[in-house]
């Protein structure tokens, strides 16, 4: 992630305020950024959302393509994802500087997604073992503020659960092969079921504690973080240790209960902006603003 | 096909006039505090973002054959995955980004005072959101925008746009579908002195009908870059309001 230097005394300053519960921004430990959801950003994918939280600046992309399942899985679509850092993020992510980074998410994206329990994927198959949905989901990072991972995970909820999948409204037969009939009346499609897809909690260690929404000057003062996948019910789908840090069972436990507390508020407030969203589908903002009123914030 | 009424009713297949410009929206400082300065364009549905990092130290890979009394001006554009309807699947650069990314550098060299910060670089990335025609003069007059937030000394706004010739009537601002059946030049010029520094032509157009071509490209930059002014001196404004 792109770096940021501090003094030795800025980063003593910063810890000493963790373990006493007041961060540099003044949040307790448990705080989030405030931040917003948008849709529509991109008008020529399926389902597309901007997700903003402080200054981490994610667009979300998903587009579907016909195609054909898996022989291992006949009767289910695919998701695949793709992540590009964007060097308006950073001149660190110049050229091929992103790639590692974007793999990691990526790789951390695909098996959450992967597993029956966050998303139905049978939804997406039209004709088993003929036709099926292919969703591809770009993520585009186009600023990075610090909790990069989270606030991809929370956009990549909200995009697959604003993205028209287009009705499949029967089967001809061609050559004796059943083709898909797809409607054409553009207001007839099918969103995607969301309501069990988990939101990732990542958090770094500052010190001897545990902080969530961590800015980029918290991260560099960790050594690593865990990013824990929580389901809307409190389930961890997910764990996932990145960085150089070294864990004693008895904080990860720890850490694992307070994401998964952490996680169930994301997920419901996530979960409301979503149905917001889907009622006002057709209205898009031109300027990027936070709207006053549909400010999303999370204690 | 769609250009059809072109001649007789004067209207395009998206309902404008020739002379019509697709509607423009322009901000500023959109990556504020992270990027020295940004900017973003949206032409229609064409949106480019331009960030700009600088001037600060030379990077290291460059640190070897770089002149101490010189600026070095870096330039990388890259389009995102969904920018167009055919999706692209690899975000590695290829041919087209790197001659993109050489070709803006060249405009930005052309228009920043040159060596005006010696030993020092100056990063100008651009990233296209959204490809609905005209993505290469939206990236220049992003990249203008962007580099009057950051505050580093310009000669002249550089603005671009895009004109063609179709069924004997001159267009301005050329969006996907036109761009499919004519002829698209690309001008780009210094807004004060109206020099031309970019000229760029894809499929024919007749030979005497490309002074008009020009012509009608150059009012349309005039009209750019009245706009350009307009969001720089908006967000100025905003500033001095402020500071008092």
């Amino acid at each position: 992630m792109a770096e940021v230097l501090l003094s030795e005394e800025e980063k003593y300053y910063l810890v000493l305020g963790v373990a006493q519960d007041i961060r540099v921004d003044g949040r307790s430990r448990l705080d989030y950024r405030s931040g917003d959801v948008e849709v529509n950003t991109v008008t020529n994918s399926h389902g597309s959302v901007r997700i903003r939280l402080a200054e981490t600046d994610v667009i979300v992309a998903a587009k579907v393509d016909l195609g054909v399942p898996k022989t291992v899985t006949p009767n289910q679509g695919t998701i695949n994802f793709l992540v590009d850092c964007s060097p308006t993020a950073s001149p660190d992510f110049e050229g091929r500087g992103g790639d590692q980074l974007a793999e990691t998410i990526c790789r951390i994206l695909s098996s959450t997604y992967a597993k029956s329990s966050s998303i139905n994927l049978k939804s997406l198959c039209i004709v088993p073992k003929e036709f099926c949905y292919i969703v591809d989901v770009d993520i585009l990072v186009l600023q990075c503020g610090g909790n990069l991972l989270d606030v991809i995970a929370m956009g990549v909820k909200a995009c697959l659960g604003t993205c028209e999948i287009p009705r499949a409204s029967g089967t001809r037969y061609d050559l004796g092969k059943p083709v898909p009939v797809f409607s054409r009346d553009e207001f007839q499609f099918d969103y995607l079921d969301v309501s069990k897809a988990p939101v990732i909690v990542t958090l770094p260690r500052v010190g001897r504690y545990f902080v969530v929404d961590a800015t980029l000057e918290e991260e560099s003062c960790s050594k690593g973080k865990l990013a824990i996948g929580v389901a809307p019910d409190g389930n961890i789908t997910s764990v996932d240790k990145l960085g150089k840090a070294c864990y004693q069972v008895r904080s990860i436990a720890a850490s694992v209960q307070m994401a998964a507390k952490v996680g169930v508020d994301v997920n419901k407030v996530l979960s409301d902006r979503i149905d917001k969203l889907k009622k006002s589908k057709l209205h898009s903002t031109k300027v990027w603003q936070a709207k006053q009123d549909d400010e999303m914030e999370v204690s | 096909m769609a250009l059809d009424d072109l001649w007789e009713q004067q209207i395009r297949p998206d309902g404008r006039t020739p002379h019509e410009l697709r509607n423009i929206t322009c901000q500023m400082g959109i990556f504020h505090p992270q990027a020295s300065g940004s900017a973003s364009f949206n032409i229609g549905n064409t949106k480019v973002m331009a960030a700009v990092y600088g001037p600060h130290e030379v990077r290291s890979s460059q640190k070897k054959h770089h002149n101490p009394d010189k600026m070095i001006i870096n330039c990388e554009y890259s389009s995102a995955t969904f920018s167009s309807n055919e999706r692209k699947s690899s975000t590695k650069a290829d041919r087209k980004s790197m001659e993109i990314s050489s070709n803006l550098r060249s405009v930005m060299e052309h228009i920043i005072i040159p060596d005006i910060f010696p030993g020092s670089q100056i990063d100008v990335y651009v990233e296209l959101l959204q490809d609905d025609g005209g993505s290469y003069s939206a990236c220049i007059n992003a990249a203008t925008l962007a580099l009057v937030d950051a505050g580093i000394p310009i000669r002249d706004y550089a603005v671009a746009i895009t004109a063609t010739m179709s069924h004997s009537v001159c267009m301005v601002d050329i969006n996907a579908q036109e761009r499919g059946q004519c002829a698209e030049l690309t001008i780009g010029v210094l807004a004060q002195s109206n020099e031309i520094i970019v000229l760029e032509l894809a499929n024919l157009v007749q030979n005497f009908y490309l002074k008009d071509v020009l012509d009608e490209g150059i009012k349309g930059c005039a009209a750019i870059y009245k706009i350009l002014e307009e969001a720089v001196r908006q967000k100025f404004n905003k500033m001095e309001q402020s500071l008092v």
